[in-house]
């Protein structure tokens, strides 16, 4: 790998991202992840701007303005929102994964617990209406992760007509144990969506649409669901589960077609710990390796690495946080005694702690200076926002990687 | 840092695991790395006698995908390893089966005087079945060519040319000293193409396959006696390439997290290991590759096995052949080809094997390249039974773009 690559560490929605942008930039990249990232554990929608301090948003690009002045968005601004949200429907189109949605207005997103939460981006087989007449909430018999009974009752208490229901599966090579991807594993197979079809249509009879876990294929992008919902015969939808997301691994397995084609190359499975600098400029990022640190030089390094989840984001003994991989300083998370606030995925003090950065994504020193002129820091690893409570996840990923590689793009390849 | 087992402790039960597991995506008789893995660990854990909660351990094919996908940094397959050398402890040591096909220099050994001979045995049908009956070996597993002469002898004939500007050892393993010492001469041609000078120090086998069918203690002593003989060379030349990616892994890592070795010995020669991939592109970081490969109207894919992972050098096979004028490379899509060592040999095993590799035999299928390129030995015996097409290590590309005459 020469000495000009552009080295990306992370694998999750703000990783992949540049890193695709960046290659498609002409940049030399190179990958860098200690193992998968939020692609796995999210929705498997793209959240611009859920709630702000507590109230559901309907128009997130307009809610942007009532953010603080330090926000990811109001840092990057409305165009490189706008820029990240459009490159990302074009690609995620282009893989076989169409979404709608547009940055205007926020759409419901259907949960297993029959509950709506509020995104922007949704792919098209989550994307199709579900509130008005009669709707049939289907489990695939056997599927532990998905109650039929549990969303039917959430959604009948939102004033939909829902009633639970169990298809029967044909035989295949699971009888004991299984899990949402070997099901859509199995979806992905001609044959088996055929002998699958008329069971879901027959205990769904009456329903004008019906609602499904998210498991219908993995492989093959959206066409096993489009293919499903004909020979099922009336609108599939599809319901958000517990992790692992097979809508997120749709996308993570696009992104990474995307990235051999460009040339990109992986190195995973092992955690970056540490950089080599001359001056104010990162030379090496040095990971872990099998019995020795490993060194990819790099022109320019980009961290993508998450906040505390994700573990950009370490704390100390001390109870202060560390910046995992270049020692960069971590502002918002003031006093150990946050680590004990009452709700760990509500408003809890570690969730907007992050790397403070300036408008080209540079981290500061608390004095404001840049602490390297070529590290640019995008996604959950930012200060100043709040993926989870928000729910602004793929939104600032998206925002800051668009703005990550025009800002680079301007950098003379030497 | 942690012990394997300790490493449970940071799960979060997010399945991440379960959605790379090649094994369990196909068969109901491994219920996957999480359920095997952190959650199994809590019922082995402080228990030192009776039976493993779980004997489905056994179908783990160790191919450690699920630890490289982790974002916890479980060291999940490890665990599972761990966890089989107490389930063989438990049952009185290895079998037979797992005693023979983990010994690859003794087949060699024996099979070498009488090597046309044996290699006729092995094509034989009958043989294979009788075979498959008495040993649970499968019939259709792909078995290595038994070699007339060694890798060694070879090397000992071999004159190194004068002008070298640095040296190091080479590791080449049991699959290069009894099947392939082609291969082993290949490694030799393109190092020395460079200028380096290769030693040839006294090694044996690293004991892998010992310490993934869960004989750690035969293993043990193998890793002990190999520790012993390449400490020299960890200190001079100090750097040890080794062309077998699970091999030098084992070396690199397994002697310290599986086997519990960490002594000083051990750790010089861990750290002393390069794969050979990885030494060549450190030479052109340093701009002292030699460039100038011949064209190679070829095309090929590239399928990088799941033990280069383990290394954390990312594939530096692609980055060497796209050096290569002419050779268009497409690289693979699957995680693991299926047969993971020794596992896919295994009578109750090898159509699991064979349905892990389902998705590359497809892609190679589609593609219809002129051939397959991949690191590790047992992979490119599976890839090649599988597919009919020859399977070349990266090194054996590069030789010929060299100009020697020989494999590719």
């Amino acid at each position: 790998m020469p000495a000009d690559a552009v080295v990306v560490v992370g694998a999750g929605p703000a990783g992949l991202a540049a890193a695709v942008r960046l290659a498609e930039g002409g940049h030399q990249v190179r990958l860098i992840a200690r193992g998968n990232g939020f692609t796995h554990w999210g929705a498997g929608a793209v959240d611009l701007l859920g709630r702000v301090r507590g109230e559901r948003v309907e128009r997130p690009l307009e809610a942007i303005g009532q953010l603080p002045a330090d926000h990811p968005y109001r840092l990057v601004g409305e165009a490189a929102v706008r820029d990240g949200l459009d490159w990302f429907t074009r690609f995620a189109a282009a893989a076989g994964l169409a979404h709608a949605g547009d940055p205007e207005r926020n759409r419901d997103q259907v949960t297993a617990l029959g509950t709506m939460r509020p995104t922007c981006l949704l792919p098209a087989p989550a994307a199709g209406p579900f509130r008005s007449g009669r709707v049939a909430v289907v489990n695939f018999e056997g599927f532990r992760d998905f109650s039929p009974a549990l969303c039917a009752l959430g959604l009948r208490r939102a004033g939909v007509d829902a009633f639970p229901a169990t298809a029967p599966l044909p035989s295949w090579n699971h009888e004991r144990y299984f899990t949402a991807v070997e099901l859509a594993q199995a979806i992905d197979d001609d044959g088996f969506r055929r002998r699958l079809a008329p069971g879901i249509a027959r205990v769904a009879a009456g329903a004008e649409a019906v609602l499904v876990p998210a498991v219908l294929g993995v492989r093959r992008g959206h066409e096993p669901w489009a293919d499903l919902e004909r020979l099922v015969g009336a609108s599939l939808v599809e319901a958000a589960i517990p992790p692992p997301s097979v809508p997120g691994l749709r996308l993570f397995t696009a992104y990474r077609a995307r990235l051999d084609t460009l040339g990109v190359r992986w190195q995973f499975g092992f955690p970056a710990v540490g950089i080599e600098r001359d001056g104010d400029r990162v030379t090496a990022l040095r990971s872990e390796g099998a019995s020795r640190v490993i060194v990819t030089r790099c022109r320019e390094l980009v961290l993508a690495t998450g906040g505390v989840a994700g573990h950009g984001i370490e704390a100390n003994r001390d109870g202060t946080l560390a910046e995992v991989v270049a020692g960069l300083p971590v502002a918002r998370f003031a006093d150990r005694l946050g680590f004990l606030a009452d709700r760990f995925l509500g408003e809890h003090p570690l969730g907007a702690a992050g790397v403070r950065v300036d408008a080209e994504l540079r981290p500061l020193h608390a004095s404001g200076e840049p602490v390297f002129a070529n590290v640019r820091c995008v996604g959950g690893l930012l200060a100043g926002h709040d993926p989870t409570v928000e729910g602004s996840r793929e939104g600032v990923a998206l925002a800051t990687a668009a703005r990550a590689a025009e800002l680079l793009a301007a950098t003379p390849v030497s | 840092m942690l012990h394997v087992e300790q490493t449970a402790d940071r799960c979060i039960k997010c399945n991440v695991c379960n959605t790379v597991c090649p094994v369990s995506a196909v068969t109901d008789l491994f219920p996957g790395p999480k359920y095997e893995g952190p959650q199994g660990q809590r019922f082995r854990a402080g228990i030192d006698t009776g039976d493993s909660p779980d004997r489905s351990l056994d179908y783990c094919s160790g191919c450690g995908l699920c630890t490289q996908a982790c974002p916890e940094g479980v060291l999940i397959a490890e665990i599972n390893q761990v966890a089989r050398s107490r389930l063989v402890d438990d049952r009185g040591g290895l079998a037979l089966r797992e005693n023979l096909i983990s010994r690859p220099p003794l087949m060699g050994r024996l099979a070498r005087p009488v090597a046309p001979l044996a290699n006729l045995l092995m094509a034989s049908r009958p043989f294979r079945v009788a075979v498959e009956k008495t040993i649970r070996v499968h019939r259709d597993a792909p078995m290595p060519r038994f070699s007339s002469t060694s890798f060694r002898s070879w090397a000992r004939r071999h004159r190194p040319p004068a002008a070298t500007t640095r040296s190091v050892a080479y590791f080449h393993g049991c699959a290069v000293q009894e099947f392939e010492p082609e291969m082993g001469a290949a490694v030799v041609r393109v190092l020395e193409r460079n200028r380096v000078r290769v030693t040839f120090p006294r090694q044996g086998c690293c004991g892998l396959p010992l310490i993934s069918n869960g004989g750690f203690e035969a293993g043990r002593a193998l890793a002990t006696r190999l520790i012993g003989r390449l400490r020299g060379a960890a200190g001079d030349p100090g750097v040890i390439v080794a062309s077998s990616t699970s091999c030098g892994m084992t070396l690199k890592a397994k002697y310290r997290e599986l086997l519990g070795m960490d002594d000083d010995a051990t750790r010089s020669v861990s750290q002393a290991v390069y794969d050979i991939c990885e030494y060549l592109v450190g030479l052109d970081e340093q701009g002292e590759l030699d460039r100038s490969f011949r064209p190679l109207q070829a095309r090929a894919v590239y399928h990088p096995p799941c033990q280069l992972m383990a290394h954390g050098i990312g594939a530096p096979a692609l980055d060497l052949l796209a050096l290569v004028p002419g050779l268009q490379v497409e690289q693979s899509r699957a995680g693991c080809c299926g047969t993971a060592g020794t596992y896919g040999t295994k009578v109750e095993k090898y159509q699991i094997a064979m349905d892990v590799g389902h998705s590359l035999f497809d892609q190679v299928a589609e593609t219809r390249p002129d051939f397959v390129v991949c690191d590790s030995e047992t992979c490119r015996w599976h890839i090649a039974k599988a597919t009919g097409l020859p399977v070349y290590h990266p090194v054996q590309v590069l030789d010929r773009a060299y100009g020697a005459q020989a494999v590719v």
